[in-house]
C-alpha cells in the first residue's frame, strides 16, 4: 500500500489541508515600535527589483487506517520562480519530499514494520508524546508535522538563494523561523494572513485605515521560540467595502545586529508586551532600517501587476508567488 | 546550407530560438510536448502539443513526435502538420485583466511579470512509424521536422530514391529558419497512378499562372527518362499571360537559390511554339505577341471545312441541330467532304474542300430541289437543307480568322510533338465560339494521337485556365465540358493530363476537380473558403489560405496525408505584363508585310519588296486567297505558286461563273416557315 503506488492511491482522497488547516485564533500581539508617527505614503517604483519568488506547498491524504488510526501520505514541495526579462522560470531544482506519517503507538509494531519494509521511512507523529486515540488528533498532529517539513524545504531553498541567488527574494510567509535569512540576506517575507495583528490600539487603527500605497511605521517583533524580525504593514490594493484587511500585507525582514543592540539599549526586553516603546529615531541602525523599509515597500507596490486573479487571495498574493504555487501544484499533481 | 547539410533560410526572422538553431545542435532539442486530456484527447489522426511562446511553430509546420514507451520493440514516431493553434493565459476572465489595469488599457500599473501564456497546437497526423499497430498519438517530445523527417512524413521517401526516382520538386517547405524541398510523385502528377493538377486562387496575384509555369519547368527538368517523354499544350485564354514563355524573367537571389536547391535551371523554356488564329480581316495573327522581334515565332492556327465539320457539335447547339439536321451533317461529312460528288441535275462534279466549295454544293442541291419542284432531296427536307446550309455557312463568319472559307489548314504538329516542348495556343482575343472550337478540336486530336501512341510524346499536359468557365459545375452540358470531363476521368490512361486553374474551385464541375490527383491553392477568397468544399480545412488553415503571400501555395497530393504549405520561386520566364511592356504590340501590318511574313515561313528568301511588287495589281481578298492556297499546298517554289495563284484568282472562277449564270425560276416558292428560321 505504501511506496510507489502510494501517491496514486492517496491521490483519490481529498487533501486533509482542505478540512483541517484551521488558522490560529485571531489575536493582537505586542511589538516594539521602531518609528513614530502615522501612516507613510510609499514612493512608487516603476522597475521591478525583486528577482525571485519562493513558495512551498503541502498535500496530505489518508492512505488508510490501521487499528482505527489513520496512516497519512503527504507530499511537500518548495520552489523559487526566478524572473528574467519579466518572465518567470524555475530557479535551480525544486525540492519535493514524500512522507508517510502515522502514530506508531496506535498502529502497532507489525504495521509499523510493514510500513518500514515498504521502502518509505514512516514518521511517528507522536514524536515521543502520547497522543489521544482519536483519529482527528492524529491527523491534526500529522498536518503540523507536514507543515514543519514544508517549512524545512522552504528554509533550505531560501538559504540556497541567499548563498547563490542574484537578487532580492520574495518569500511567501514570515521569515522568523528562517535563520538562513539574516541582515545581509537579499530576502524578505510577506505575510498575507492576519490572524495575529501587531501593535497597540492606536497603531492598529492606523494600520487598518491605511490607504493604498501607504505603510505603517516599522516595528520589531520578538518571538519567544523564533528569531526577532523587523516588520511593517503595507496596503497593496484599495479596500472595497472598507474591508480593513483587503490588500493588506505585513513584511518581515531580518533586523541588523546594530538595530537589535539599539533596541536593547532602548530598553526593549527579550520578550515584552510593551508596545509603546520607541527606538531612537536618530540611531544609525534605525535610519538604515527605515530606508530599507521604504525601499522594499516600493518594490512590493511595483509587483501589484499583473494581479493573480482568479485566485481569491489576489489582493495580497503577488503574481510571482501565485505562479510559483501553480508550478508546485502541477509538480506534485495537487 | 549549414555544416550538417541542412538548408537554412536566408530570410528567417531572427529570434532566440532560430538563432540557437543556426548553431545546428539545437534542432534536435524538443520544441514542445504532447499533451492529452480527457476533454481533449489525442487520436490516431490528431494530437495536441504545447511549445514555448517563442518556438518557431506555426500553422503548416511539420513536426515529429518521439514516443516515450516502446510498442512492440519500436518506439513510436509520429509525424504531423500543425493545423490549429491556441493561445491563452492563466486569466479566467477578461475582466480580471481589466481589473489588473484599472480599466485603462494604457494605464494602470506596469506589469512586473508577464503572465504565464500557453501556445497550444493541434496537429493532424501525416504518418505513423511503424504504421502498425495504429494507435493514438502517444505522449512524447515534439521536434521540428528536418529534411529526412519531412521526406518520411510526406511519404516522399518512396519516390525519392534510386533508379526509379519519380520526384518532381514543387517548392520548399520552410519552418524554424530551415527549408526542405517538397516533391510530388510524377506517377501521381502525370500518370498513370493518378494524374491531373488543379490550382485555385484569387485573380490578380499571378500566382496561378506563375505556379503552372514553375511546375512545367520543374517537370521538364525532372520528369524521369524511364517514364518517357512529355510536352505541354497551354491555352492562353486571357491577356498576354503565356505569350513570353521563351523570354527570361526577372529573378531575385532568393529565387535563384530556390532554383539551385530544387535542381531546376533558372532559365526560360527552351522550346516554345506559339499558335494563334488570324484576326477577322485575315491579315495579322490575333495575338499580343506581335512585336517584330517575336512575331515570326507565331504560327497561324487556321482550319478548313474538314477540320471544323468534325466538331460542328461544338458550335451548333441542340436547338439548331435536331436529328434531321444531324443526319444531313453526317451525310455531308461522310459522303460529300473531300470526295468527288456527282449527281444528275447538278451543274458539275463537286469536290468539297472548303466552305466556299460547300456553299456551291448547297446551291446545286437547292437548285435541283427547285427544279424538281420537290420537298426532299435524298430524304432530307428542303427546310432542313436550308437550315443546315445557313448554320454551316455561318461558321466561317462566327469563327473568322480561325476557320477559312478556302480550307487552308495550319495546325499544331500532331504526330510530331517534341519532348519538353511547350505549345502555346493563343485564343485570348478570339470569340467564345472559336475558343470552344479550338479546345474541342485540339484536345480531341491530342487524344486521338495519344490513343494511337503517335503524338510524338508519351505524356502531354494540357493547361486550361478559367476552368469555371469551360467546365462549370452548373449550366448547359457543353461539348467542351464533356471533353474536359473525359480528360479528367480517362486521360491518365492515355498520358493526357489536365492542369486546370480557376479562381473559384467551387464553381468547377466536381468530377473535374475531384479527379485531380494534385490540388494546389494560392491565396483564396474568404467567400470561396466558406463553401462546403473547404469544410475539411481548419479555421486556421483557411485563415492562412486567405492571407498567403505571392509565391506561397498549399499543396495536396495523394502521398501527403495532409496539405502542405510550400514556397516556390518566381518562374524564370517573362510575365505577360512585363512582356507587353518590353515587347509592345506592333501595329497591324500592311497586307504586303503580313503576306511576306507568312510566306517566309515556307521560303526564307522572300522579302517585303518582292511581295509588294507581286500583289500590286490585286485586291486584298485575292491576295489573301492566294496566300492561303500557298500555305495549304506548301510548294517548293513558293514565289511561282503564289504568283500563279494570284493570276488565277484574278480571272473569274467556277464559283463566280455560277453566280453570273442565269438560274431557272423556281416552280413553287417555299414558305418562309419551311426554312426553319
Amino acid at each position: 500500500m505504501v511506496g510507489a503506488r502510494a501517491a496514486g492511491v492517496a491521490g483519490q482522497a481529498p487533501p486533509l489541508e482542505r478540512f483541517a488547516m484551521a488558522g490560529d485564533p485571531p489575536t493582537v500581539s505586542a511589538c516594539h515600535m521602531l518609528e513614530s508617527g502615522s501612516a507613510r505614503a510609499v514612493a512608487l517604483h516603476a522597475e521591478p527589483t525583486v528577482r525571485g519568488f519562493l513558495d512551498g506547498i503541502q498535500r496530505s491524504r489518508v492512505l488508510g487506517h490501521a487499528a482505527g488510526t489513520p496512516i497519512i501520505f503527504a507530499t511537500v514541495a518548495a520552489a523559487i520562480q526566478r524572473r528574467e526579462a519579466r518572465r518567470l522560470s524555475t530557479w535551480n531544482v525544486p525540492l519535493v519530499r514524500h512522507l508517510v506519517l502515522a502514530a506508531r503507538e496506535h498502529v502497532g509494531e507489525p504495521v509499523w514494520e510493514a510500513l518500514e519494509a515498504s521502502g518509505v521511512a514512516p514518521i511517528d507523529v507522536a514524536d515521543g508524546e502520547t497522543l489521544p486515540l482519536h483519529p482527528l488528533a492524529v491527523r491534526a498532529r500529522a498536518l503540523e508535522t507536514v507543515a514543519q517539513e514544508r517549512e524545512t524545504l522552504e528554509r533550505q531553498l531560501a538559504a540556497s538563494w541567499c548563498r547563490d541567488g542574484d537578487g532580492w527574494l520574495w518569500i511567501d510567509g514570515g521569515i522568523s523561523g528562517t535563520f538562513a535569512v539574516d541582515e545581509h540576506s537579499p530576502a524578505f517575507g510577506v505575510v498575507k494572513s492576519h490572524s495575529t495583528l501587531y501593535g497597540e490600539p492606536g497603531m492598529l487603527r492606523t494600520t487598518l485605515a491605511l490607504s493604498v500605497g501607504a505603510r505603517s511605521p516599522a516595528f520589531l517583533i520578538r518571538h519567544r521560540a523564533r528569531r526577532a524580525v523587523a516588520s511593517w504593514y503595507l496596503r497593496l490594493h484599495a479596500s472595497p467595502g472598507d474591508d480593513p484587511l483587503h490588500g493588506l500585507v505585513r513584511i518581515e525582514i531580518a533586523p541588523s545586529a546594530a538595530l537589535l543592540a539599539e533596541t536593547e539599549r532602548a530598553g526593549f526586553g527579550a520578550a515584552t508586551d510593551d508596545a509603546t516603546a520607541l527606538a531612537d529615531p536618530d540611531a544609525p541602525a534605525v535610519g538604515a532600517l527605515v530606508r530599507r523599509v521604504d525601499e522594499i515597500s516600493t518594490w512590493l507596490l511595483a509587483e501589484r501587476a499583473p494581479v493573480s486573479l482568479p485566485d481569491p487571495r489576489w489582493h495580497t498574493l503577488t503574481y510571482g508567488v501565485y505562479a510559483c504555487e501553480q508550478f508546485l501544484k502541477a509538480l506534485i499533481g495537487a | 546550407m549549414d555544416e550538417n547539410g541542412r538548408r537554412l533560410s536566408t530570410d528567417a526572422v531572427p529570434h532566440d530560438g532560430a538563432a540557437a538553431q543556426e548553431g545546428g545542435e539545437d534542432l534536435r532539442e524538443p520544441l514542445g510536448r504532447v499533451v492529452a486530456t480527457e476533454r481533449k484527447p489525442n487520436t490516431t489522426h490528431e494530437f495536441h502539443f504545447w511549445t514555448a511562446v517563442d518556438a518557431p511553430i506555426g500553422i503548416g509546420t511539420i513536426v515529429r513526435v518521439d514516443g516515450l514507451v516502446p510498442v512492440g520493440a519500436h518506439v513510436p514516431r509520429v509525424y504531423g502538420v500543425v493545423m490549429e493553434g491556441f493561445s491563452y493565459s492563466d486569466l479566467q476572465s477578461p475582466l480580471h485583466d481589466v481589473l489588473g489595469h484599472d480599466g485603462r488599457p494604457s494605464g494602470g500599473p506596469i506589469a512586473a511579470t508577464e503572465r504565464t501564456e500557453i501556445r497550444l497546437y493541434t496537429a493532424q497526423v501525416l504518418r505513423h512509424v511503424p504504421d502498425e499497430p495504429l494507435q493514438p498519438v502517444p505522449l512524447g517530445q515534439v521536434f521540428l521536422a528536418e529534411d529526412a523527417d519531412v521526406a518520411t512524413a510526406l511519404r516522399m521517401d518512396s519516390y525519392l530514391r534510386g533508379d526509379t526516382r519519380t520526384a518532381i520538386p514543387v517548392g520548399v517547405y520552410r519552418a524554424g529558419g530551415m527549408q526542405s524541398p517538397i516533391y510530388v510523385d510524377a506517377d501521381f502528377l502525370v500518370g498513370p497512378e493518378a494524374a491531373h493538377l488543379n490550382i485555385s486562387g484569387v485573380s490578380g496575384l499571378a500566382t496561378k499562372t506563375s505556379a503552372i509555369e514553375w511546375l512545367l519547368q520543374s517537370i521538364f527538368a525532372h520528369f524521369p527518362a524511364h517514364r518517357g517523354t512529355v510536352a505541354a499544350v497551354c491555352f492562353n485564354v486571357k491577356g498576354p499571360d503565356l505569350c513570353f514563355l521563351d523570354q527570361p524573367g526577372r529573378l531575385e537571389d532568393a529565387d535563384r537559390e530556390l532554383y539551385e536547391m530544387l535542381g531546376v535551371p533558372a532559365e526560360p523554356f527552351k522550346d516554345v511554339r506559339y499558335y494563334a488564329p488570324y484576326t477577322a480581316r485575315g491579315i495579322a495573327l490575333n495575338t499580343l505577341r506581335t512585336h517584330p522581334s517575336l512575331a515570326d515565332d507565331v504560327q497561324p492556327l487556321t482550319w478548313g471545312l474538314g477540320e471544323v465539320l468534325q466538331f460542328a457539335e461544338v458550335l451548333l447547339n441542340k436547338d439548331d441541330v435536331d436529328a434531321k439536321a444531324d443526319a444531313l451533317i453526317d451525310f455531308i461529312r461522310e459522303r460529300v467532304v473531300g470526295r468527288d460528288f456527282e449527281e444528275s441535275g447538278f451543274s458539275r462534279t463537286h469536290r468539297v474542300q472548303s466552305f466556299a466549295d460547300l456553299d456551291a454544293w448547297f446551291r446545286d442541291v437547292l437548285r435541283k430541289l427547285e427544279d424538281s419542284n420537290g420537298d426532299t432531296w435524298r430524304t432530307h427536307h428542303a427546310a432542313t437543307i436550308r437550315k443546315v446550309r445557313n448554320r454551316l455557312s455561318n461558321l466561317s463568319t462566327r469563327c473568322a480568322g480561325l476557320v477559312t472559307d478556302d480550307g487552308v489548314v495550319s495546325d499544331l504538329p500532331f504526330g510530331a510533338f517534341d519532348d519538353r516542348a511547350v505549345y502555346v495556343v493563343d485564343v485570348a482575343n478570339v470569340e467564345e465560339d472559336a475558343q470552344d472550337l479550338v479546345f474541342a478540336r485540339v484536345v480531341s486530336k491530342l487524344r486521338e494521337h495519344l490513343e494511337r501512341r503517335d503524338l510524338g510524346v508519351d505524356h502531354l499536359i494540357v493547361f486550361v485556365d478559367e476552368l469555371n468557365k469551360y467546365a462549370p459545375g452548373d449550366g448547359p452540358d457543353t461539348y467542351v465540358r464533356k471533353m474536359l470531363l473525359d480528360i479528367a476521368e480517362r486521360g491518365r490512361y492515355l498520358g493526357l493530363v489536365l492542369f486546370g486553374a480557376q479562381q473559384f474551385r467551387s464553381q468547377v464541375h466536381r468530377r473535374v476537380v475531384g479527379n485531380a490527383g494534385t490540388n494546389i491553392f494560392g491565396r483564396m477568397d474568404a467567400d470561396e473558403l466558406a463553401t462546403p468544399g473547404y469544410q475539411v480545412l481548419s479555421p486556421a488553415v483557411k485563415a492562412r489560405l486567405a492571407t498567403l503571400d505571392k509565391g506561397q501555395l498549399m499543396v495536396r497530393h495523394p502521398h501527403f496525408a495532409q496539405p502542405v504549405f510550400v514556397r516556390f520561386p518566381r518562374p524564370a520566364v517573362m510575365s505577360g505584363r512585363e512582356g507587353v511592356e518590353r515587347f509592345p504590340q506592333a501595329p497591324e501590318p500592311s497586307l504586303a508585310m503580313a503576306v511576306a511574313r507568312d510566306l517566309r515561313r515556307l521560303d526564307r528568301g522572300i522579302d517585303l519588296g518582292w511581295v509588294q511588287q507581286a500583289i500590286l495589281l490585286y485586291d486584298e481578298p485575292e491576295v489573301l486567297a492566294a496566300r492561303n492556297a500557298v500555305l495549304r499546298r506548301r510548294p517548293d517554289d513558293v514565289k511561282a505558286v503564289f504568283t500563279r495563284e494570284l493570276q488565277r484568282r484574278a480571272r473569274p472562277g467556277a464559283i463566280d461563273a455560277e453566280a453570273i449564270a442565269p438560274k431557272p425560276r423556281a416552280l413553287r416558292a417555299f414558305a418562309p416557315d419551311e426554312y426553319g428560321g
